[in-house]
């Protein structure tokens, strides 16, 4: 039996033989995962088709998925293996929800960014192009360099890079963490739990599921707390080994993603100051914390400099968010609604269950400090994760304020982490309360609160309304046929090289990728006024100029400027189909420009077509 | 005598996939090798350069060797950014060969002389019934993917027709592309021409959804002018469907 010699009281014992000579319920479990994939895809299919709106089959199977392996989790049977096994098929198979979900093409705004900066490193064998839509992304190559390493070698497109890419990270992310928690917390089952409790992270499902850089940095800050954790348990001859996973993580985080590289140093810098203030007798993880540092600043300073123009802007603006919604003087955002549509509503019930997955997580956490504190109270990563427990649920406060919902938001799949651990205790304490009620009916209603924490996480985590496929490429008469906005981009992808465009937000993004153009949105600089007012003001001509961007995109469709639903096929009754005053397009009519294509809602003008 | 644990074996693996991606034109063959090229063989070979004679168990193995070969993937494009020839595919297959067979002969060297401490255990037994479920499953799971990539009608999805019109950059004709993605079939008339050169190109033409016609048009130019390009439906003729335009020949004038 392989062990460490100078591990902690009650590390489990690791075998060669992971699975004790026998598959225990992981087959019947990859059968229940397989169906419940194939259900969300046929809810998917049949929202695609416009034959309904309903998510009922989608919801049923993300539970089909996960409720059979919440059950056998928290039961005291499976093997430390079987449940390595059974969080690493959950893990995976709540990626190929996300996969089903868009399996024709990237749908998420920040994934044709990523996957524009792939192509582009393709064509021109170098990194740190540029990139109109998010110009801070190629300073952080790592994602873009690992799936250019998948592209050049194998011939396939950035989309199938990037499903591998991150479903490989998404395993990695979900092992590690079981690891994590099982290390310092002395039981697989704990670990387990833990872990399917994290999958109820308001970003599990969708946006960490994305292309996208920080996908690939966040499962990498866990697999570094992984070797961190195991080389303190592990003899002294072995930690050389674990120091080099850390090093090299350390580095490559660095390079990936800046949150992600800012988060791991003040987490190893955390725990040296607790290492020393509980005069822990192992060594302190200075070195990691300076190395740390040093990555991710000299990173700053060599190569990613306008990561401070981009970052400051938005924590000041969540900062002074919070303080003005505290004083009254803006009005508190009303949490499940997109910014001021009045799309993506989510019903009440849907609120009902995504806020009592937050009080039920608030109950495990109180129950778990109280266990974790008794065991723990000496070790540094667990004081750490009840640091990030408590910061959780005051990033939630964030999401009342307009400016700082999506800072909220996105610290909370950090902070998450910690809340899992501690909740996986309240979760296990809960199942001991509930003993009375029979051996069953006590780990049924564990199972019933994984299963709301799960389902109420997906609902806070993305618009209602978008949570299934929508028309992208449809079937008419035998033949495929593509949204309006696509087939623009396809259309462009064949008869212009790399142009430079002005347009809406939705449409200049599938202009970036599949089109492979640079198209640039939004306000900086400021396309967004020019593509939506009807009056062509003095100052708009001369910045289309100097930006040269000789097309313009004009999109009648209001909903062109909505990055999570101006992508799709027009289906009246369903969404947002108002549309614009002619005025948008007519102004470029009136230039000596050409108009180079027409489609009823979307014209694109050609600057340099002139007398 | 080499056991599976051999590292030579992995470096000897990473040469075959590397010279099977770069040499082989058929798109799957190029997968298959690359997938343990890059996500699987480097970090195997380098975690066990790294723990030498002290054999990890299997998950901790596997998962160090998924997530050390992500890290050398984003770690390796910025080092190939500055060499010649830059990202691409001999340099990407070269670099993890190298990183491969370097990691494996530190590796061995550790291991020379160095039994394996390692422990066998009970031989994995997999039933009918569950190599059953796994084939199922896997069925099921290739049906949820096939199906969410296959496009379905919509019938409530509203199609359209696109005109576009390009002209060459040289010569003088114009690429007019009518682009259908209407529910139904559709018949049209496109007009192109000018004002100058009288009466238009006229084409009349049936297209199936999803269907594409592209018509190049020779424009007999003189000076810069204007070319105008309709499009019509043959069962609405005198409502304007679409319209581009474009200017040809000369040059331009003013600023």
């Amino acid at each position: 039996m392989l062990t460490h010699s100078r591990e902690r009281p009650s590390a489990p014992k690791y075998r060669l033989d992971l699975l004790e000579g026998h598959l225990g319920r992981i087959p019947a479990l990859t059968l229940w995962a397989a169906a419940g994939l194939f259900a969300c895809s046929v809810g998917n299919a049949l929202t695609r088709s416009t034959a309904t709106e309903s998510e009922l089959l989608y919801w049923l199977g993300l539970l089909l998925i996960a409720v059979p392996i919440f059950w056998r989790l928290t039961g005291k049977d499976a093997g430390y293996g079987e449940r390595l096994v059974l969080i690493a098929l959950l893990g995976l198979a709540l990626f190929g929800v996300k996969a089903i979900r868009d399996s024709i093409l990237f749908n998420f705004p920040d994934e044709f960014v990523h996957a524009f900066n792939a192509e582009q490193i393709s064509a021109t064998d170098h990194l740190y192009g540029d990139n109109p839509a998010l110009p801070i992304t190629p300073r952080f190559p790592g994602l873009g360099s690992a799936a250019s390493a998948l592209i050049e070698l194998s011939g396939i497109s950035a989309f199938a890079a990037g499903m591998i890419l991150i479903a490989a990270a998404r395993v990695a992310f979900v092992s590690a963490l079981f690891l994590v928690f099982c290390r310092v917390g002395g039981s697989a089952r704990i670990a387990g739990i833990g872990v399917a409790l994290y999958t109820g992270a308001s970003n599990f499902l969708f946006w960490g599921a994305q292309f996208a850089y920080e996908s690939l940095a966040l499962p990498l800050l866990v697999v570094v707390l992984f070797a961190f954790v195991e080389r303190e348990a592990a003899p002294r001859t072995w930690r050389e080994g674990y120091a080099m996973p850390v090093v090299l993580g350390i580095v490559a985080i660095a390079v990936t993603h800046h949150l992600t590289s800012y988060a791991l140093a003040v987490t190893f810098i955390a725990l040296a100051v607790l290492y020393r203030v509980l005069r822990v007798d192992r060594p302190n993880p200075w070195p990691f914390a300076l190395l740390a540092v040093v990555a991710a600043g000299g990173w700053l300073l060599i190569a990613a400099r306008e990561t401070v123009d981009y970052l400051v802007p938005v924590l000041t603006d969540a900062i002074g968010a919070i303080f003005k919604t505290a004083a009254g003087e803006d009005s508190p955002r009303a949490i499940f609604q997109t910014s001021e549509s009045s799309l993506g509503v989510t019903p009440l019930l849907a609120r009902g269950v995504a806020l009592l997955a937050i009080a039920l997580l608030l109950v495990a956490f109180l129950l778990g400090t109280k266990v974790a504190w008794r065991r723990f109270q000496r070790e540094p990563l667990v004081l750490l994760f009840g640091v990030a427990a408590v910061g959780f649920f005051g990033a939630l406060g964030l999401r009342f304020a307009p400016a700082a919902w999506e800072t909220g938001n996105r610290a909370g799949e950090f902070f998450f982490i910690g809340l899992a651990f501690i909740a996986a205790f309240g979760i296990v304490e809960l199942q001991r309360h509930a003993a009375p009620l029979g051996r069953l009916r006590s780990r049924a209603a564990v199972v019933a609160v994984m299963a709301v924490v799960l389902v109420g996480g997906a609902i806070s985590g993305w618009p209602w309304d978008v949570q299934m496929a929508r028309p992208l490429r449809i079937s008419a008469a035998g033949n495929q046929i593509s949204s309006e906005p696509l087939a623009l981009a396809e259309w462009s992808k064949r008869r212009l090289d790399g142009s430079r465009f002005a347009a809406p937000a939705a449409d200049a993004r599938l202009l970036l990728q599949p089109g492979g153009q640079v198209a640039f949105a939004g306000q900086g600089p400021d396309i967004e006024d020019i593509v939506n007012s009807t009056e062509l003001e003095p100052w708009q001509l001369p910045l289309l100029r100097t930006n040269r961007l000789r097309y313009v995109v004009i999109d009648r469709r209001e909903i062109s400027g909505d990055t999570l639903r101006g992508y799709y096929f027009e289906v009246p009754g369903q969404g947002d189909d108002g549309l614009y005053d002619r005025g948008v397009y007519e102004k470029f009519d009136r230039l000596p420009a050409g108009r180079i294509w027409d489609s009823g809602n979307i014209f694109v003008f050609d600057l340099e077509a002139k007398p | 005598m080499t056991s599976s644990h051999d590292p030579r074996l992995v470096g000897l693996a990473a040469v075959v996939c590397a010279a099977i991606a770069v040499a082989v034109p058929v798109e799957a063959v190029r997968v298959i090798v690359t997938l343990p090229l890059v996500l699987l063989l480097p970090g195997y070979a380098v975690v066990a350069a790294a723990f030498g004679a002290r054999l990890l168990d299997v998950p901790q193995r596997f998962l160090l060797a998924l997530a050390c070969s992500l890290m050398i993937a984003i770690l390796g494009g910025i080092v190939l950014n500055s060499m010649p020839g830059g990202i691409d595919t001999l340099n990407w297959a070269l670099l993890l060969v190298a990183v491969t067979v370097v990691a494996c002969w530190i590796a061995a060297r550790r291991r020379r002389g160095r039994p394996h401490v390692a422990t066998g255990g009970e031989k994995l037994r997999v039933g009918r019934g569950e190599l059953a479920m796994f084939a199922a499953a896997a069925l099921i799971a290739v049906a949820a993917i096939v199906l969410a990539q296959t496009p379905f009608p919509a019938n409530d999805a509203r199609g359209f027709t696109a005109l576009a019109m390009l002209p060459e950059t040289e010569g003088a004709a114009v690429e007019v592309d009518v682009i259908s993605s209407e529910q139904h079939s559709q018949r049209y008339v496109l007009e192109v021409g000018s004002r100058r050169s009288g009466r238009p190109e006229v084409r009349r033409f049936a297209l199936e959804p999803g269907e594409t016609t592209s018509v190049r048009i020779p424009v007999s130019v003189d000076g810069r002018q204007r070319i105008d390009a309709v499009l019509y439906r043959a069962n609405d003729p005198n409502r304007v469907y679409r319209r581009v335009t474009t200017w040809l020949g000369g040059s331009e004038s003013g600023p």
